[in-house]
């Protein structure tokens, strides 16, 4: 409730009175109706959520295509919508990479890790890892990469909101930021995951059905005619044909490489992705989800690439959307523009509410994780040596949560002139060089030890971090330097390598008791990871 | 009766299904990963061809319905996996389970 009185106290502060001026009712009322709607879910989920089971993984529950659907939503988050869109919109065919990077590892999700990881009957990625390594520094290192991504994915999704109210509601970026983050509180604190699935099943179906219906309506004014879209995108656009050929954005062939590379390792390493996998009661439940789950993101992915090039014929040409020969709210609101243009200011309320409830969802769901990441992975596991005080841990979750919202909010600042799909890469980059080597050689490498482990989580943490810094994303557009000392923005190509070499140097030479316990506990882990042997425990947990 | 670790690892049931299982993951997972070296490579080595009508006075590119193509070639490789996980592998591991009496 006192999260609410303070977002009815910002929505009557000076600011928003002197921007109601510029409110467009039918789409602020569809929009504020569409978010009670998700609140009301919320609310609902809340009176179901009794335990600390039900608020972390839903009870294991979730049917396959619920369960689907919530990860589609998860992964259609404002960076998929908002920034691919928005990065056709501007580049042209090389946005392209960043619809099918986000899908290509969903393939090998499937195949390698979700089955594995579900037959382990854990909790959270950190508890995957740890199944078979020495407990205390192997959680260090996996909560700290845990909670980097989580962290960096939170920011992108601020930006995409923050620029959305701002462009809805005509307030300042800042001020949007801190009443969608204000809103997150509400949304986690009361429901945990039930409500965050509910709402992603909701909005990503909200979600597909208003891509679909945009798409019928712009091949409708195109007159269903494919050559026309693609030609007449490339005849308004600056950049000509070039936008549609690949090499608009990626002139440096190793700049597509190591892009491609992140997307795909990247989501194997996602924290809050692997935690969805714990929400079903079974392996077959599991495998089916990752399948419903791509399946609809393929679907989506085709139809965000009608979306962009549409946008650039409708959105490009239109001057009611520029101020000083600016887009209104920069390139990550060309789809929401287009919605305006296709379906009058309803679509746009209705589109902008689906947005928004994906980035509210999704932001929820990123603290959910990261707050379990610090009450039950660090304070419960590693502080309290599992016997914690559940009083205290409870606490610190809320505590997390808060903090973590001011944290993304900080930061969400610095980047809000970034594309939302690019700042989206980074936290790809960091889970591709610190959670998926590790993951992926403690289920399939018998002599992977916990020092490699952590030797290996760090090299890929540090020169992430450190290249991400040092790439143009940061080093020219936040610090303000005329040119980058790296010259990529996403590393992951020369960070993972570095990780996993590492890794693998370290194991080799680790002959310590440590390391032969390690080796003798992949045996009992492959038995389980086949077979399903200690599933039990996944479902109670 | 209760096996021990080793002598589940060794026994014959077992070490097929880690067979089956990892001639279906290797095949599956090399499948996708051509499937988007496919598409990456037409970003870094086959620009051109990409960049070309996909029939003369067309407008448009090879490369636009290569990426849908590769879309649908990963979910369908993924409704295949999962048809050969519930049709052929989860038996195979109920059948290990049970004769393991796990």
């Amino acid at each position: 409730m006192k999260y609410l009185i303070i977002l009815l106290a910002l929505l009557y502060s000076n600011d928003v009175l002197a921007a109601s001026d510029r409110l467009n009712p039918a789409s602020v009322t569809t929009f504020l109706l569409f978010v009670l709607f998700t609140l009301g879910i919320s609310y609902w989920a809340s009176k179901r959520t009794t335990s600390s089971t039900a608020f972390y993984t839903a009870g294991g529950q979730i049917t396959a295509a619920q369960n689907g659907t919530a990860i589609a939503g998860d992964f259609m988050s404002a960076a998929s919508f908002l920034g691919i869109t928005g990065l056709i919109y501007s580049a042209g065919f090389d946005g392209l990479i960043l619809a099918v990077g986000a899908l290509a590892g969903w393939p090998l999700m499937l195949f390698v890790i979700s089955e594995r990881v579900r037959n382990l009957g854990r909790f959270t990625f950190t508890d995957v890892v740890s199944y078979r390594l020495q407990q205390r520094p192997i959680k260090g290192i996996a909560t700290l990469g845990s909670i980097t991504v989580i962290i960096f994915y939170l920011v992108a999704q601020l930006v995409g909101a923050g620029k959305l109210i701002e462009l809805l509601f005509g307030l300042s970026y800042e001020l949007a930021v801190l009443i969608i983050s204000l809103l997150v509180m509400v949304y986690v604190t009361v429901g945990g995951m039930l409500a965050t699935t509910w709402v992603q099943i909701v909005k990503a179906i909200l979600l597909i059905l208003g891509a679909t219906l945009m798409c019928i309506l712009l091949m409708a004014a195109l007159e269903f005619d494919f050559n026309r879209l693609f030609g007449d995108a490339a005849l308004v656009h600056p950049k000509g044909a070039l936008v549609l050929q690949p090499g608009s954005l990626f002139t440096d062939p190793i700049q597509a490489i190591t892009i491609a590379i992140t997307m795909m390792c990247g989501l194997l390493g996602l924290p809050h992705i692997l935690m969805r996998i714990f929400t079903v009661p079974d392996m077959a439940t599991a495998r089916k989800s990752v399948f419903y789950a791509s399946g609809i993101m393929g679907y989506f992915y085709v139809m965000t690439i009608l979306i962009g090039f549409a946008s650039i014929i409708f959105v490009s040409t239109n001057p009611d959307f520029f101020v000083d020969g600016e887009l209104v709210g920069g390139t990550n609101m060309v789809a929401i523009h287009l919605s305006k243009v296709l379906g009058g200011d309803i679509l746009m309320g209705f589109m902008s509410a689906v947005a928004f409830a994906t980035i509210l969802a999704v932001v929820a769901g990123l603290i959910v994780a990261g707050s379990a990441a610090v009450s039950h992975d660090i304070y419960a596991e590693l502080i309290c040596k599992g016997s914690p005080d559940p009083k205290k841990e409870l606490k610190l979750t809320r505590i997390a949560a808060v903090a973590f919202c001011f944290i993304g909010m900080g930061i969400s600042i610095l980047f809000q002139k970034q594309n939302v799909a690019f700042i989206a890469v980074m936290p790809l980059v960091i889970a591709a060089s610190v959670n998926f080597p590790i993951l992926i050689l403690a289920m399939f490498w018998r002599n992977f030890t916990t020092k490699g482990a952590v030797a290996g989580g760090i090299v890929g943490f540090i020169s992430s971090v450190t290249l991400i810094v040092l790439g143009p994303k940061v080093w020219i557009s936040i610090v303000g330097a005329e040119s980058a000392i790296f010259p990529y923005d996403y590393p992951a190509l020369f960070t993972m390598t570095a990780a996993f070499i590492t890794m693998y140097l370290v194991s080799m030479l680790d002959h310590s008791d440590g390391a032969k316990e390690d080796r003798t506990k992949f045996d009992k882990q492959l038995i389980a990871s086949e077979l399903a042997t200690d599933v039990s425990g996944s479902v109670g947990h | 009766m209760s096996y021990s670790t080793q002598e589940i690892l060794q026994s014959p049931s077992f070490l097929a299904l880690l067979k089956a299982r990892r001639n279906v993951r290797i095949t599956m997972t090399l499948l996708s990963l051509s499937s988007y070296a496919f598409f990456v490579g037409g970003i870094v080595l086959y620009k051109d061809w990409f960049a070309s009508p996909i029939v003369d006075g067309s407008s448009i590119p090879v490369g636009i319905p290569a990426t849908i193509l590769v879309i649908i070639f990963m979910v369908t490789l993924q409704y295949i996996y999962t048809k050969i996980s519930d049709d052929y592998l989860d038996v195979l591991q109920a059948k290990v389970k049970k004769e393991l009496s796990l």
